[in-house]
């Protein structure tokens, strides 16, 4: 089975650009508009090894989002992609206790850092 | 000579000597008649009562028996002088003397003398008035002056009381510090002459006065003695007994001045949480740009393996295309565009860490890294009061910036900014020949770096410079600098961070802050920068 990747984003253009670059990457991406979406389609059994998240949704927030994500499928790696500062990131990432998951900020001006962040996770399993 | 009295034509009137005597007998004040060489001859029951002696005990005495010692013993010669030049010196002009009681008491006592001939015999009469009871109540009224004046010195308002032509009747001791003027300068003088700023007021103190009502006025700005300050303002009508009124003037720049603060504060606040948000938009469009160019770039270059087979399915050759792309600078352009955004989220991110000052962390930092941030925020940084160009200073630095230390960078970065800032204001004033210059100056020895920031401006008195770290203090003009720049400078390094900061300056000569930090970010650093 191919490798994929959820990407959780409100903003429609961020998604598209996130996936045509994995893809472009022989990644197998599928896209969430929200976490509501996000989780609907994983219960729905949705397999993904990755879960890519914005912190700040529309609705459900992205830390909602991973939490329960997570219960619905432990075994996910997740990656914030936040336009949010680094250090009120931190400190929300801290207090709900997740502050060991990898930050992107968004823009990601250089995708190869993510895309090496992704290799890491395949090569690993 | 009109005090002389001539007893014969007395008499003319008072038939006989009788009647006279009965009237020094009556009279309310003592009576002693001397002859030319001093001895009493006379002596009336006012006299006894006050002296203590009966007359039949002094006449014949010597009327020194009745001074002080010091006077008594002089009087001789006094009369000696009288009898031989006629010039007077107490006859038929009165005076506060003392007199000497029987007992040895001294009291004050009013004496007029003057002089009688009595079938050309000479001699002197004395009226002596009892002065001992309007001592005690003028000694009682000056206490009660006094009293009052040590009740308003005893207030921390500044406090005048003026009578109804606004003539200054009291000043107190604050008011004598504040207008550096002291109480003896101060009442006499007219009060809208003496302090023109309240000019302004004099409309309302009349008015108080007239319908006996107090007025406030508050936060008026006020210049004494060329300060400018936030002052309060109440006048109380005095009663219609005494007509006037009392001013009562406090300071309260430093309230108005923390208000000042408490609004900037609360408005930095809200600007924060408005440019979290803001950020988190801008920066998904940002994402889009940047992203976005990097997948055009992909999809145009040769490393994708793709490219080459959707290219020949429209009969384009990819090595051309390159070819193509690289004489338009395509790729170029797009990685500039790539660059643009970055640099716009830069600012953004610079600029919230920036703001969120409240939460302090130590973390090791390349000196040379904290400059530069300063340095940029001071070049974007244009308040538009103060407007003041910093590009046009020429910045030199020197000594090695590439050394590493522990320290709250933000915190560090505030002060560096707050330094370049006041040096760009200060340099505002120069001439046009000169050319404003900062000179950033990096040493370090073991433990300690050492930051010199100089300017080339007109530097300061050294009475400016002894309270430049204090906090409020400021010399920009009321409403346009808090005056917490420095002092929040001074806590970040001398408490956050154990380091110290010292001012070189003197006018005309610049000004150069010296500040060392403990390269080990000292001991809150270290008990700090191990957790995180």
């Amino acid at each position: 089975m191919p490798e994929a990747i959820l990407i959780v984003d409100d903003e429609q253009g961020v998604l598209d650009n996130l996936a045509t670059y994995l893809e472009d990457e022989d990644l197998v991406v599928y896209t969430a508009r929200s976490g509501e979406e996000a989780i609907r389609r994983i219960d729905a059994g949705l397999n993904v090894q990755i879960c890519i998240v914005d912190l700040r949704l529309r609705g459900m927030s992205g830390i909602e989002t991973i939490v329960k994500i997570r219960n619905l499928a432990p075994q996910t790696h997740f990656i914030i992609h936040t336009g949010s500062e680094d250090k009120s990131v931190a400190t929300v990432l801290q207090r709900v206790g997740l502050d060991n998951l990898p930050v992107f900020r968004k823009p990601l001006t250089n995708m190869s850092a993510l895309v090496s962040k992704l290799q890491a996770y395949y090569d690993h399993k | 000579m009109k005090d002389v009295i001539d007893i014969a034509n007395f008499t003319r009137f008072w038939a006989d000597g009788v009647r006279l005597s009965g009237v020094i007998e009556k009279i309310a004040d003592g009576v002693i008649c001397i002859n030319a060489s001093g001895q009493i001859e006379m002596f009336n029951p006012v006299a006894e009562r006050l002296f203590g002696y009966t007359s039949s005990e002094v006449i014949g005495q010597n009327i020194s028996i009745l001074m002080t010692d010091d006077v008594g013993k002089k009087h001789d010669s006094y009369l000696k002088r009288y009898n031989e030049t006629r010039e007077p010196h107490i006859i038929a002009q009165g005076r506060e003397v003392l007199g000497k009681h029987r007992d040895g008491s001294v009291f004050p006592i009013y004496l007029s003398v003057g002089e009688v001939q009595v079938s050309g015999i000479k001699g002197f009469i004395g009226i002596i008035r009892d002065l001992s009871e309007q001592k005690a109540a003028d000694l009682k009224l000056s206490r009660a002056g006094e009293f009052l004046q040590a009740i308003i010195d005893s207030m921390s308002s500044m406090l005048i009381g003026i009578d109804i032509y606004g003539i200054i009747t009291h000043w107190n001791e604050a008011a004598a510090k504040n207008f550096g003027m002291d109480v003896s300068e101060a009442i006499g003088s007219s009060f809208t002459k003496l302090l023109p700023f309240l000019g302004i007021i004099s409309e309302d103190v009349t008015q108080a006065i007239e319908k006996s009502v107090p007025i406030k006025r508050e936060q008026i700005l006020v210049v004494i003695r060329g300060k400018s300050l936030y002052a309060d303002l109440m006048i109380f009508p005095l009663n219609r007994n005494f007509g006037g009124a009392v001013v009562r003037l406090d300071d309260v720049t430093e309230r108005v001045r923390m208000q000042e603060i408490m609004v900037h504060t609360e408005k930095m606040l809200s600007i924060n949480g408005l440019a979290a948000g803001m950020a988190h938009e801008i920066n998904n469009p940002l994402s889009v740009i940047s992203v976005g160019c990097q997948n055009v770039r992909r999809r145009l270059s040769l490393e994708l393996a793709k490219n080459k087979d959707i290219a020949e399915r429209f009969n384009l050759n990819i090595n051309q295309m390159q070819e193509y792309f690289q004489a338009q600078d395509i790729f170029t352009l797009l990685s500039k565009t790539n660059d643009a955004a970055d640099r716009a989220s830069n600012i953004i991110q610079k600029t919230l860490a920036y703001s969120r000052h409240n939460i302090s962390s130590f973390i090791q930092v390349r000196l040379k890294e904290l400059i530069d941030s300063a340095l940029d925020f001071a070049k974007h940084d244009y308040d538009l009061q103060e407007s003041y160009d910093f590009c046009h200073i020429k910045i030199q630095r020197y000594g090695n910036e590439d050394i590493k230390i522990i320290c709250d960078r933000t915190a560090i970065q505030q002060v560096l900014l707050n330094l370049l800032r006041n040096s760009a204001q200060a340099m505002k004033g120069l001439g046009k020949a000169e050319i404003p210059q900062i000179d950033l100056r990096v040493s370090m020895d073991s433990n300690w770096v050492q930051i010199e920031i100089a300017d080339n401006g007109p530097g300061m008195s050294s009475d400016v410079a002894k309270r430049i770290f204090e906090k409020f203090f400021t010399t920009k003009a009321v409403g346009s600098g808090t005056g917490l720049g420095l002092s929040v400078a001074h806590f970040i390094i001398t408490q956050q961070h154990q380091g110290t900061i010292d001012l070189i300056t003197s006018p005309g000569q610049g000004t150069k802050f010296v500040i060392r930090l403990p390269k080990d970010g000292g001991s809150h650093a270290r008990s700090n920068f191990n957790r995180g």
